[in-house]
């Protein structure tokens, strides 16, 4: 089979991702911290607990985006014509059914616990020669488990627009979401602190319903990409207005009667098929050539344009 | 949301006596009765007519007289004490409860009071409170923290006897 091309990304883009892989490398490395600290002070505190699943699965967004940006840009070959930009909508998938399912499953355990009114007991340790109450502990590691998370996220949202990247915008919006869970572990742990046993599932509730949100968007969202559906801004908002500006550039063209266009999204680049019914007496080999460079101009993420001459834009298929 | 924020750094500015019990028992054991379940295990507590003794037992003891409490000693073993516990019917169960018991998470613990080294086995001897009751399990963990060295001794002494 034809191959496509190999996908290249513009030059002034290039310090762009890879100022994003170290934005993800870095969120590794912090979150990995963050894990290990949560794990030294969780006593049985379910909201920490929860707290701290979410903390491990916020690891799959910037993982899923490092190993999926070494496979995309692989060489299109005879198995895969079309190249591998899909893969980072699979592994993006994978991700999101794993908050989906944890989310649900935490939900309905910590709803367990409200309605059996188990009443979580938060320990001492001796820490300097003095027993200290672990949910003092807490506090501080959950100030620190926000305040690296959000920074990134906001970091983030510019390196996910340029390179219309849908991992990395919606790392960067569980990153930035991040100091709800924080808050709302702290407020579980400061209420069992006062001696509401009901705070920390109260709190737990909320935080699994916050992954279940998490994993409901994403999973929706990257079904509807592999779906193909038409191309949308990397935030999921609105339709792109790309296929418009390519309809009137063609329209603009003297020698087109009538044009249309249809795109596909893969990864972060564009499919897809040029509709023209053109003028009489055209080199139409010629204008095919010039179609697709005049178009190729209007965005970097177009990839790969079919051009296909029509008698009439009502015809069926094609 | 900021407003619950600052609710909650004013509640946890305001509130340096967490934690507290949800279910009131240090203020109910202060000046008042103290149910401590005893399962019977030598070294650390034996029962044996209505008095208790052991290293734990005495532990116990001078922990009730700086509260100002009377026991009420409830015999038994761990399948009705560590129950009614989780009911807080009882206020503490001793007997050589280690850290890593089963019913460990079920319950509420106290900081290790002693360490013992046997058959290569590294064990934390702990009481066992109400589940949750964290405020009367940090202020026995106090109580614990200063006998600790005391607490050393007399288990060494007694494994001695």
């Amino acid at each position: 089979m034809r191959r496509t091309g190999q996908y290249e990304l513009p030059d002034d883009l290039k310090p762009m991702l890879r100022r994003a892989i170290v934005l993800e490398w870095v969120t590794i490395a912090y979150m990995l911290s963050v894990v290990v600290m949560l794990g030294l002070v969780i006593g049985s505190s379910q909201a920490m607990r929860t707290a701290w699943a979410e903390d491990i699965l916020s690891l799959i967004p910037p993982i899923a985006f490092l190993i999926a940006s070494r496979i995309r840009h692989r060489k299109p070959n005879e198995r895969f014509p079309l190249g591998y930009h899909h893969a980072v909508s699979i592994a993006f998938l994978f991700a999101a059914l794993a908050l989906l399912a944890l989310g649900l499953l935490l939900l309905i355990e910590n709803a367990w616990k409200l309605i059996k009114a188990e009443h979580p007991s938060i320990g001492s340790v001796t820490w300097f020669g003095e027993p200290i109450w672990l949910g003092w502990l807490m506090l501080p590691v959950l100030a620190y488990s926000v305040i690296g998370p959000v920074v990134l996220g906001c970091l983030k949202i510019e390196p996910a627009r340029k390179l219309h990247d849908k991992t990395i915008f919606a790392d960067s919006q569980m990153n930035k979401a991040d100091w709800m869970t924080g808050l709302a572990a702290g407020l579980g742990v400061i209420g069992v602190g006062l001696g509401w046993w009901w705070a920390d599932a109260v709190a737990a509730v909320a935080i699994s319903l916050s992954i279940l949100h998490d994993g409901w968007r994403n999973t929706s969202a990257v079904i509807q990409d592999l779906m193909e559906r038409q191309p949308y801004k990397v935030d999921h908002t609105q339709p792109e207005e790309l296929p418009e500006r390519m309809r009137d550039a063609l329209n603009r063209m003297d020698w087109v009667e009538a044009a249309d266009v249809r795109l596909r999204e893969a990864g972060h680049v564009f499919f897809g098929e040029v509709y023209i019914v053109p003028r009489a007496g055209q080199d139409l080999i010629e204008r095919a050539r010039q179609v697709k460079r005049e178009l190729g101009e209007l965005d970097w993420r177009i990839h790969d344009l079919t051009v296909d001459f029509v008698g009439s834009l009502d015809e069926e298929g094609g | 949301m900021r407003c619950a924020l600052l609710i909650a750094l004013a509640g946890a500015l305001t509130a340096c006596d967490m934690p507290r019990d949800p279910e009131g028992t240090l203020s109910d054991v202060r000046g008042g009765v103290m149910r401590v379940g005893v399962i019977d295990q030598q070294p650390w507590a034996t029962y044996d007519a209505d008095e208790a003794r052991g290293v734990e037992a005495e532990l116990v003891k001078r922990f009730a007289d700086e509260l100002d409490a009377e026991i009420d000693w409830v015999p038994g073993g761990e399948s009705t004490l560590l129950p009614r516990l989780k009911r807080f019917e009882l206020d503490l169960v001793i007997g050589g409860f280690v850290t890593t018991s089963p019913w460990a998470s079920h319950v509420g613990t106290t900081i290790p009071h002693a360490t013992t080294y046997e058959h290569n086995i590294t064990q934390k001897h702990v009481f066992a409170t109400p589940p949750g009751e964290n405020g009367w399990t940090h202020r026995l963990d106090r109580f614990l923290y200063a006998h600790r060295d005391e607490a050393q001794r007399r288990r060494l002494a007694e494994g001695a006897r």
